[in-house]
């Protein structure tokens, strides 16, 4: 009887033990902000997240943004950055894992003209304000009054200094000049010609001054175009069986006006044999345990969609998983986005 | 988890069925009470593909009886009295995180009732038939999330046409035994044809009885259970298995011994791929 016994001790408590679960993935910074061009004089947020070796997000990492070249992107260690002139400049975040090691992202941004130079500039030169000034005569012996810079567009929240060419066959001082904008909320000068794009729109910057009852002036019509930092509003993907159950299809993971809508599209197809087929956004592919689940699976082929909630970004997890939850079964998964 | 209890029934079943190898007299029974055990990390899929899952296992207490309530008919019964289902803890191999800690949930199995009607003797063969009942007396949504199940919850029915014979091979006499049956499952669970096959012979002035066994399970796919019906849980339908089995049973007195057994699934979908291990004290009389 003892061998039997001793058969029955073993399988029963047998049942004890554990799995380790391969869930290592490389720490990772990510540049959730998306910008390639902006024009000079602009500000902007850099935003970034760090990711642990298991693809936990650690919301409170310390992460420290560098310029590769500060004269042409200064930016703040806490990522606010400025244009200062044309070229390209890296921009970097840096942070340091758990286990010591450096880990960085780079972007490079490129820095452009923040004003688009005036084609043709010659028409509003030396005309005089006929309706304030009906007798006024410009004949060629009258002082004449130039923009020499004249430009189109300007980027919002940007500055331009204007500048003037003056002559009256004297050599004489630059008389005072007095500058105006047609519409303040849209475009702004100060009394040097420094104008500053304020809104989207269309304004006039008119100098002049006044010689014997003749107002001399010129003026530039000028266009304030808005910033429209280049982001990214969807990510497309397809996905790929990593089991033996049958899971392909495409799907697009987009933004709405509230929040995310995860669409797959109709060549979608998954195994219906599976006991509780989950689907997940995570940032480790190996595991669920740091995932957000979006629910039980309840469509097995063609088009469908799940609306997620307005707290998770666009960016905020790199593989979509779908998961066999009671049995921890890898069935699937699709990269959102590199 | 149906699916390991569903796997756990056959091998059983089939194990404690195969000590009485012809019809019980009349008065004369066979019964065992025993242990079965089957640990598992890997599944067929519906595609007889293998992955991996979590480490899950089930440990059953039964008891099964075979008695002879006339010359023809034997009353057959299974009882898992006690069905210990359970997983292992999940933990990091990065960190050492737990998380999930060991799950576990005990409970009763499904009891199954058969009888067996003696046909017909025609030289060296015998020919029964028994009809088995399978009782959905075990919990179908043990444990946290309803995966812990200690039985299938539907009600079946096993027909079964049985086949006996004896041969030798020079002086060593064999026994032969087959049975074909169809498994009429309820509540959506497809259809099942059964084919089992098993071989064996005493040795040791007949103390020590070892045979082998085949078993093979064909679902009919008949069925209208599937996880899109189910609110996406489904277990244990359309498993299809072919089992390799081996025994030994060893008399230690005239009327009681002890029984082992082992298999290991040759084929399958829908079903652990493991080796399952058995032993059990059994009385003859």
């Amino acid at each position: 009887m003892k061998p039997l016994i001793s058969i029955l001790f073993l399988m029963f408590f047998s049942c004890s033990g554990i799995d380790l679960i391969e869930d290592y993935v490389p720490p990772t910074l990510r540049i959730t902000t998306v910008i390639e061009k902006a024009p000079i004089g602009a500000s902007f947020e850099l935003n970034a997240s760090y990711f642990n070796n298991i693809g936990d997000r650690i919301e409170e990492a310390s992460i420290q943004w560098t310029s590769s070249n500060p004269e042409i992107i200064s930016i703040a260690p806490n990522g606010s950055a400025t244009t200062k002139m044309e070229g390209t400049a890296q921009l970097v975040a840096q942070t340091i894992s758990e286990e010591g090691t450096i880990i960085e992202a780079k972007i490079s941004v490129s820095v452009i003209s923040n004003v688009i130079l005036d084609p043709n500039p010659d028409p509003e030169t030396m005309t005089p304000d006929t309706e304030e000034n009906e007798d006024t005569v410009v004949t060629t012996s009258t002082p004449t009054l130039d923009i020499i810079n004249r430009i189109s567009e300007i980027f919002e929240q940007t500055t331009y200094q204007i500048e003037v060419d003056y002559q009256d066959g004297n050599e004489t001082p630059i008389p005072e000049l007095n500058w105006t904008s047609s519409d303040d909320s849209i475009l702004e000068v100060d009394e040097n010609g420094v104008v500053t794009a304020i809104a989207s729109g269309v304004a006039t910057v008119t100098v002049s001054f006044m010689v014997s009852d003749t107002l001399i002036f010129a003026q530039n019509s000028i266009e304030v175009i808005a910033i429209v930092m280049e982001t990214i509003t969807s990510f497309s993907g397809n996905l790929e069986t990593k089991s033996g159950y049958t899971l392909e299809g495409s799907f697009t993971l987009s933004k709405t006006d509230d929040g995310l809508q995860l669409t797959l599209a109709e060549d979608y197809k998954a195994s219906s044999t599976l006991p509780g087929l989950y689907v997940y956004l995570s940032n480790n592919s190996n595991t669920t345990q740091q995932a957000f689940e979006i629910g039980a699976v309840s469509v097995f082929s063609g088009a469908h969609s799940y609306t997620l909630p307005s707290s998770i970004g666009l960016m905020d997890y790199q593989y979509l998983l779908y998961w066999c939850k009671p049995f921890n079964v890898k069935v699937g998964e699709a990269k959102i986005y590199d | 988890m149906k699916k390991k209890v569903y796997f756990m029934l056959i091998v059983l079943f089939t194990f404690s069925y195969s000590q009485g190898q012809w019809i019980n007299e009349k008065g004369k029974g066979y019964y065992k009470i025993g242990g079965w055990s089957l640990l598992a990390n890997e599944h067929y899929t519906d595609q007889g593909k293998v992955d991996p899952n979590a480490t899950r296992g089930l440990f059953i207490s039964s008891f099964y009886g075979q008695l002879g309530l006339s010359k023809k008919v034997n009353l057959i019964a299974y009882i898992p009295f006690h069905v210990k289902n359970y997983q292992f803890a999940q933990v990091s191999k990065t960190n050492g995180k737990v998380y999930e800690p060991r799950q576990e949930y005990n409970g009763f199995g499904d009891i199954n009732l058969g009888v067996e009607y003696g046909l017909k003797a025609k030289g060296k063969w015998v020919f029964s038939t028994t009809i088995t009942l399978g009782i959905p007396s075990g919990n179908a949504h043990g444990g946290t999330d309803g995966s812990y199940q200690t039985g299938d919850g539907e009600f079946n029915q096993l027909f079964q046409i049985n086949a006996g014979s004896g041969y030798g091979i020079g002086k060593q006499n064999f026994y032969l035994k087959s049975y074909v049956g169809i498994n009429n499952r309820s509540k959506g669970f497809s259809d099942e044809i059964h084919s089992y096959f098993e071989t064996g012979s005493q040795l040791l002035k007949n103390k020590l009885l070892l045979l082998s066994r085949l078993h093979w399970i064909k679902p009919l796919y008949n069925g209208t259970l599937d996880a899109s019906n189910s609110n996406g849980s489904i277990f244990a339908n359309n498993v299809e298995s072919i089992i390799l089995g081996g025994e030994m049973a060893l008399n230690l007195g005239e009327k009681w011994g002890i029984a082992t057994t082992i298999t290991h699934p040759l084929f399958g979908r829908v079903i652990y791929k493991t080796q399952t291990f058995s032993a059990g004290i059994f009385l003859n009389f």
